[in-house]
């Protein structure tokens, strides 16, 4: 039985990994989740995993915009009025 | 309502993040500023009509996908869900082996993230259809709560997590084949090679 109530923890673990990531669960499921991950190995190492992919996308996603583009919105905007 | 005159100092200091999104959007550096160039005309001129207090950037995105999906987008109006493979939750980790039995260690998994080029992210965000594309882009690279999201697409927030649910696995298988392409992990083995 306590095989049983130890899977299902981490299917629900595993079900809401990306509302967790995402900020989007209630305070209280939130903590419930938090509690489970803190007990169970494998999941905290999915949740790191995930966690870690999101700063991976995110980062080397990141561009910088043109300064000639910049300064032709800037004067378009003032030319604008 | 919004002061006009305020619109540059508030605004610019979003563009490096919505030029992003525009590269993403028309994987061409040229229509990315032209969309860009656009979304900024369009938004100091409707400026009075942003409520202060709201999210700018948000707004701004808004603009920039409605800009975008009624001016850059070369294909018709078509639901494109059909577009993705439907592939496994958690597709990169569990080929790394994880979930059922670790296979690598935390170290590899985390070196085999670092050694994705920028290119091959960029490239794997660009290779899903649009309207994925764009909720995972809004999610995962900005930030967005589903509830902008939903707002800045136009679409019910269960569109937003269905889209990011099917976007995110097919992002993840798209990685693992250029992680496998690479030799970065032996397909056959679905693990990183040693030594």
């Amino acid at each position: 039985m306590a095989d049983d109530h130890q899977h299902s923890n981490c299917q629900e673990a595993l079900e809401e990994l990306y509302t967790f990531l995402d900020g989007e669960l209630t305070v209280e499921k939130r903590a419930h989740i938090k509690r489970h991950l803190d007990d169970c190995n494998p999941c905290l190492e999915a949740y790191d995993f995930e966690a870690e992919l999101r700063i991976v996308i995110s980062t080397k996603c990141r561009e910088t915009v043109p300064e000639q583009l910049k300064q032709r919105i800037r004067a378009q905007l003032q030319g604008d009025d | 309502m919004a002061d006009k005159a305020r619109f540059a100092d508030v605004a610019m200091e979003h563009m490096d993040s919505l030029y992003a999104g525009a590269l993403r959007m028309t994987r061409n550096p040229a229509d990315a500023e032209d969309l860009v160039q656009e979304t900024y005309l369009k938004a100091y001129r409707a400026f009075e009509s942003f409520e202060e207090g709201t999210n700018l950037k948000a707004w701004l995105f808004r603009i920039l996908t409605n800009t975008f999906i009624n001016r850059y987008r070369q294909q018709k109006r078509r639901p494109d869900e059909t577009d993705l493979d439907d592939v496994e939750d958690f597709y990169l980790y569990r080929r790394l082996g994880g979930i059922d039995e670790a296979r690598i260690s935390k170290s590899a998994e985390d070196t085999l993230l670092e050694l994705f080029t920028d290119d091959e992210v960029k490239e794997a965000l660009e290779s899903l259809p649009e309207s994925f594309r764009m909720a995972v882009l809004l999610a995962d690279v900005e930030g967005f709560a589903y509830k902008e999201i939903a707002e800045i697409l136009d679409i019910p927030i269960g569109t937003v997590m269905s889209r990011l649910h099917r976007g995110r696995k097919a992002l993840q298988k798209r990685l693992y084949d250029f992680a496998v392409e690479r030799g970065l992990i032996d397909e056959a083995q679905e693990t990183v090679p040693r030594g």
